[in-house]
């Protein structure tokens, strides 16, 4: 059994420790929380369509907050990266030196065609028409990793990176990005104050969680979206939300914004509400609030 | 017992084979004359407090020859050269006793020694020896009696191996699982813990609570660092040996405890005049009261409290004088579930009902035969036993089930006074049912990633594994003061078309230089299989083949005054084929490493009430993940360990003899200055815009390593003792300044902010305990 006892008894560990933590010291997390944005982040980036056949394009953008800087030009770099993401971390250059550099600017429009006769000419492989698999095996898909480089002109640096779906035959699933339509909120207008604590509820369209049947399973499921959180103040009850279809209990996609106390915090202030399928689907709303005493 | 006809006769027929074989070999060597110089030790042995003769109490002789006291309590070692011996008594009904006696040349020596009893909960001998026998390359005894009221153990006596030269600091967190000891800058999973001769899957509850046995059910311990003899296998760091106690008690006794921890019972006593009975059972009480203390908590859910049993049962039975027979049963179980109802905060992917359940039973049949002439003893035996596993949570699941069969068979020959033989084999099969759909484990020295990122792999497998060894090993002592010792062991293992075997020769050698300064060195190959998950087909690669170690020792034994020894011990180590990632076939027998190091060991033995030893290790352990990468260090590498026990007894009045005790004072520190582990430091994050979390960007491996480690803990006991029973109060103080060590580094959702995570502040333990 070795390491894969090891691996369950890590975690139930980690579980026994943090709970003699909590008991002997009732320590509490030192960081702030990630749902704070409070400098230059990117909380989202979207491929429309979220996956591409061999003669296809795809748009992509991204949700970027820079609360800290006055509208400033930033530098956007995308490239499609010839890396692997897989359970060991590694230090990825994404984008870095085995890049397709694609697009300079907010958004970008990525050309499949253009991308594999590059990484032809440049020996990765890609020979896509004729892969080296088993003939009882048929490969219908394989995942494109996007990087998105973001500087400012302070040197400031942030990036990301994106899975966009390359279908390789009329067998893999097309997925299409579920739509956030709104948020609910209790009360009667957008106005929120110090020590509130305001319930929210993002509203997405019907055909948002979409039918697909998961690797290795004969029936259909729906898609599980999850909800991600982020505000310029306060915190959220839950870092997540989630609207799991499959699940017979009450659905979880209502979360609970906590202000603030301090009166520094009064004046504008933003929310972001992004959902995901789960199969590299995405969406996002902002709002905007005025924090009143 | 009787072997069936055809059976005997093949037996006779093959060890006959052996022994003659070995025999004209031993004859082409120089054999040591009896001078007429020698002489006798012998000396009769009765009880203090009554006066009878202590019979068939063990005793050693220089800690090289081993006799028993007969019906009148005598015993006699001949041919002894004249000088300063060691004589050392571990009767099971009395106090530990060793002393040096003169020898004149052709004197015989006629002595008598009365033997203190040893305490009611002290008729239990337990030793831990840092090295099994002679022929190992050095030779430590810690006595029950010593180290039972070390501090920070709570009385787990499997828990002061931790203590010991060369044995590494495990972190409060790391659930290093399976032996969980990491011992000269080995891996957890390299070295073996065997009870009764035969492998155990686990030694502690959740990695390190408390061990699976009752300190009571145990004999002693072999502690084995390296250069162990061919007698040991499957094993590249140490071995625990553990011995259970045998059933020679000859009254009813027991007692049953109560703790926040667990509850259990411990009983011993006869079965007619030449067989007995142990047995003891413990379950955690944890889940009683764990619930109420974590009402509080919003998103987590404890839906089964930390619940740990674990039994044993033993009885011995001696149908002749030369045979003995046991049965011994034993099992251990943990588990544990939880609900997360609400993804938490590090990884989207960890919400939901997660839970585990581990467990494992074995039950032995042994039957030790020794005949009359005592040149030679046989051992067998059959061990059967289940293993499984049941892990699940978010979308991971694994469950294992592993019925097991083991057969052991040992023989020891002396065909004469310098020359021993031992040989025999053994043999596993085990069945293996396995359902999974699971990540990866990252092998050690890499960082993982979010769960998400990880590819998940599904599968079932069966499979059915035979895997055993045989080895054979000769030691003689040409003259006097010298012991040279050599072996070969053959291991393998095959599974479908998969397997890979190794031959392992192995040497030591001893010179007593001058009396009480011996030298030692030893060499041996040592060779393991891959961990189950790297050799299944599904989720690693079947055709791993061993990993592989070469030991050297040398060192240095001196007596010192006072009852007192020094034990210095250079070691290297020499590791290939080790197990790594690989891109192209998921793992590859591409990793070597290399250990070096320097173990010193000053030891008091227990006399006028003070004992204690003071161990120090000087190490460096590393590893290197394919030829052309560079070298780095060991996830458990630590430089320095530094190690202080100490007792000291300050009793006054009688001892009573109903329970051995007397009234005073005890006081024990344990004190440990260890080098902070290595640890890869993450250089910083990249978004992962799909699963909303931040990849690690690592830096080096284990290019960083954690503070200094040191703690200090202190146990008090006064004993007021009656004449019928006796209480005791004891404060045990862990970590009695409150330095609260550095355990690992926490960071920031995007790794650009870091600290350190502690250990626990200072905790006294105060408890009382009543004997009868």
């Amino acid at each position: 059994m070795g390491v894969f006892q090891k691996w369950f008894l890590r975690l139930a560990i980690l579980v026994l420790a943090c709970l003699s933590a909590w008991a002997v010291c009732g320590c509490s997390d030192p960081f702030p929380p990630d749902t704070l944005v409070d400098r230059l982040r990117i909380l989202g980036v979207r491929a429309e369509p979220p996956d591409v056949d061999l003669s296809g394009q795809c748009s992509m953008d991204a949700l970027v907050a820079d609360p800290a800087g006055q509208s400033r030009a930033l530098q956007y770099t995308w490239a499609v990266c010839m890396v692997q993401i897989t359970g060991v971390a590694k230090d990825i250059q994404c984008p870095g030196p085995d890049s397709f550099v694609f697009g300079d600017s907010a958004s970008a429009d990525l050309s499949v065609p253009e991308f594999v006769a590059w990484a032809q000419e440049k020996g990765f492989g890609m020979d896509l028409g004729d892969t080296d698999l088993p003939p009882d095996m048929t490969l219908d898909e394989i995942p494109l990793i996007i990087g998105l480089k973001i500087s400012a002109p302070d040197g400031e640096q942030v990036s990301a990176i994106k899975r966009v779906r390359l279908r390789l035959t009329d067998e893999a699933q097309v997925n299409s990005n579920p739509e956030l339509t709104g948020l609910q909120k209790q009360g009667r207008d957008w106005t929120v104050h110090l020590k509130d604590t305001v319930s929210l509820v993002p509203l997405v369209s019907d055909d948002s969680a979409q039918l697909y049947i998961p690797e290795g399973e004969q029936e259909e499921h729906a898609e599980d979206l999850v909800f991600s959180w982020y505000s310029t103040t306060g915190e959220f009850r839950d870092r997540w939300t989630v609207k799991d279809v499959s699940d017979a209990g009450e659905p979880l996609e209502e979360n609970e914004w906590i202000l603030p106390e301090e009166e520094d915090q009064l004046g504008a202030q933003k929310l972001w509400v992004i959902v995901r399928d789960g199969r590299w689907g995405i969406d996002w709303a902002e709002f905007g609030f005025s924090l009143n005493p | 017992m009787q072997w069936p006809k055809g059976a005997e006769q093949a037996l006779h027929k093959f060890w006959t084979l052996i022994a003659t074989s070995i025999m004209f070999a031993s004859m082409a060597l120089p054999t040591r004359a009896v001078e007429a110089a020698d002489g006798v030790i012998s000396a009769q042995l009765v009880h203090e407090e009554t006066g009878q003769a202590v019979i068939g109490a063990p005793v050693q002789l220089d800690s090289r020859e081993f006799t028993v006291s007969d019906e009148q309590g005598w015993f006699r070692f001949f041919n002894v050269p004249a000088g300063t011996h060691r004589i050392s008594i571990n009767d099971p009904e009395c106090a530990a006793f060793s002393t040096s006696v003169e020898l004149k040349p052709g004197e015989v020596l006629e002595l008598h020694w009365a033997l203190s009893p040893r305490g009611k909960q002290n008729m239990k001998e337990v030793v831990i020896r840092a090295k099994r026998m002679e022929e190992e390359v050095s030779d430590t005894v810690l006595e029950m009696e010593e180290v039972k009221k070390i501090p920070g153990t709570q009385g787990d006596i499997l828990k002061i191996v931790q203590s010991l030269p060369g044995v590494a600091r495990n972190l409060a967190f790391s659930g290093a699982g399976g032996a969980g000891v990491v011992i000269r800058g080995a891996a957890p999973e390299d070295s073996k813990v065997l009870i009764d001769d035969h492998p155990v899957p686990l030694l502690y509850h959740f990695g390190g609570l408390k061990s699976i046995l009752n300190s009571d059910m145990l004999k002693r311990i072999d502690f084995l660092p390296g250069g162990f003899g061919a007698e040991f296998g499957s094993a590249t760091g140490g071995i625990m040996d553990v011995h259970t106690l045998p059933c020679t008690h000859r009254q009813y006794d027991g007692y049953v405890e109560l703790s926040l921890i667990d509850a259990g019972f411990f009983v011993q006593g006869p079965i007619g005049d030449n067989a007995g009975f142990v047995g003891a059972a413990r379950r955690s009480t944890m889940d009683a009261w764990l619930p109420y203390v974590l009402d509080g908590l919003d998103s987590f859910e404890l839906t089964v409290a930390p619940v740990y049993y674990d039994y044993q049962a033993k009885a011995d039975w001696s149908p002749t004088e030369g045979d003995h027979l046991s049965v011994l049963a034993f099992g251990s179980s943990d588990e544990m579930r939880w609900l997360f109802s609400k993804p938490i905060s590090a990884d989207p992917d960890i919400r939901g009902d997660f839970g585990m359940k581990t467990q494992f039973h074995r039950l032995h049949l042994h039957w030790t035969h020794v005949p009359q002439d005592s040149s030679w003893q046989f051992r067998a035996s059959i061990v059967g036993g289940y293993d499984s596993f049941n892990g699940s949570g978010g979308p991971f699941l694994m469950q294992s089930r592993v019925p097991n069969l083991a057969f052991r068979g040992d023989v020891e020959w002396h065909p004469s006074k310098i020359w021993k033989v031992q040989s025999g084999a053994i043999s596993h099969l085990s069945w293996f049912d396995l359902n999974y759909s699971m990540v990866r484990p990252p092998t050690e020295g890499t960082v993982p990633n979010k769960f998400d990122t990880m590819e998940v792999v599904v599968g079932k497998e069966k499979w059915f594994v035979v895997s055993g060894g045989a080895y054979v090993s000769v030691s003689a002592e040409p003259v006097r003061g010298m012991l040279l010792a050599g072996g070969v062991r053959l291991d393998g293992y095959a599974f479908g078309s998969h397997g890979d075997w190794s031959v392992m020769p192995r040497f030591s050698f001893k010179q007593e230089l001058r009396p009480g300064t011996v030298f030692k060195a030893g060499v041996g190959l040592y060779a393991k299989p891959a961990q189950v998950n790297e050799l299944s087909e599904g989720f690693g690669n079947p055709d791993l083949k061993m990993e592989r170690a070469i030991h050297y020792t040398l060192g240095m034994e001196q007596e010192l005054p006072f009852h007192s020894s020094l034990d210095v011990s250079f070691f290297y180590k020499d590791l290939d084929s080790l197990v790594v990632n690989d891109d192209d076939t998921v793992y590859s027998n591409k990793g070597m490493g290399k250990i070096s190091g320097l173990e010193i060991m000053l030891r008091k033995d227990l006399d006028h009430g003070l004992f204690g030893w003071l161990a120090y290790t000087l190490m460096r352990s590393e590893r290197k993940d394919g030829p052309d990468e560079p070298w780095r260090l060991f996830s458990f590498d630590q430089t320095h360990i530094l190690t202080l026990v100490a007792g000291f007894r300050l009793p006054r009045g009688e001892i009573m003899p109903m329970h051995g005790l007397r009234s005073g004072w005890e006081f024990g520190l344990r004190f440990q200055l260890v080098s902070g582990n290595p640890i890869t430091p993450i250089m910083g994050g990249v978004f992962d815009a799909d699963s909303d979390n931040y990849l690690p960007l690592p830096g080096p491996i284990n290019s960083e390593r954690l503070p200094l480690y040191h703690r200090l803990d202190i146990r008090v006991d006064y004993t007021w003792a009656f004449r019928r029973w006796a209480l005791s109060l004891f404060l045990d103080l862990q970590n009695a300044y409150n330095h609260q060590s550095i355990e690992g580094v926490d960071y920031n959702y995007d790794y650009t902010e870091r600290r350190y995570i502690k250990g626990l502040p200072v905790i006294p333990a105060l408890g009382v305990r009543g004997s009868f």
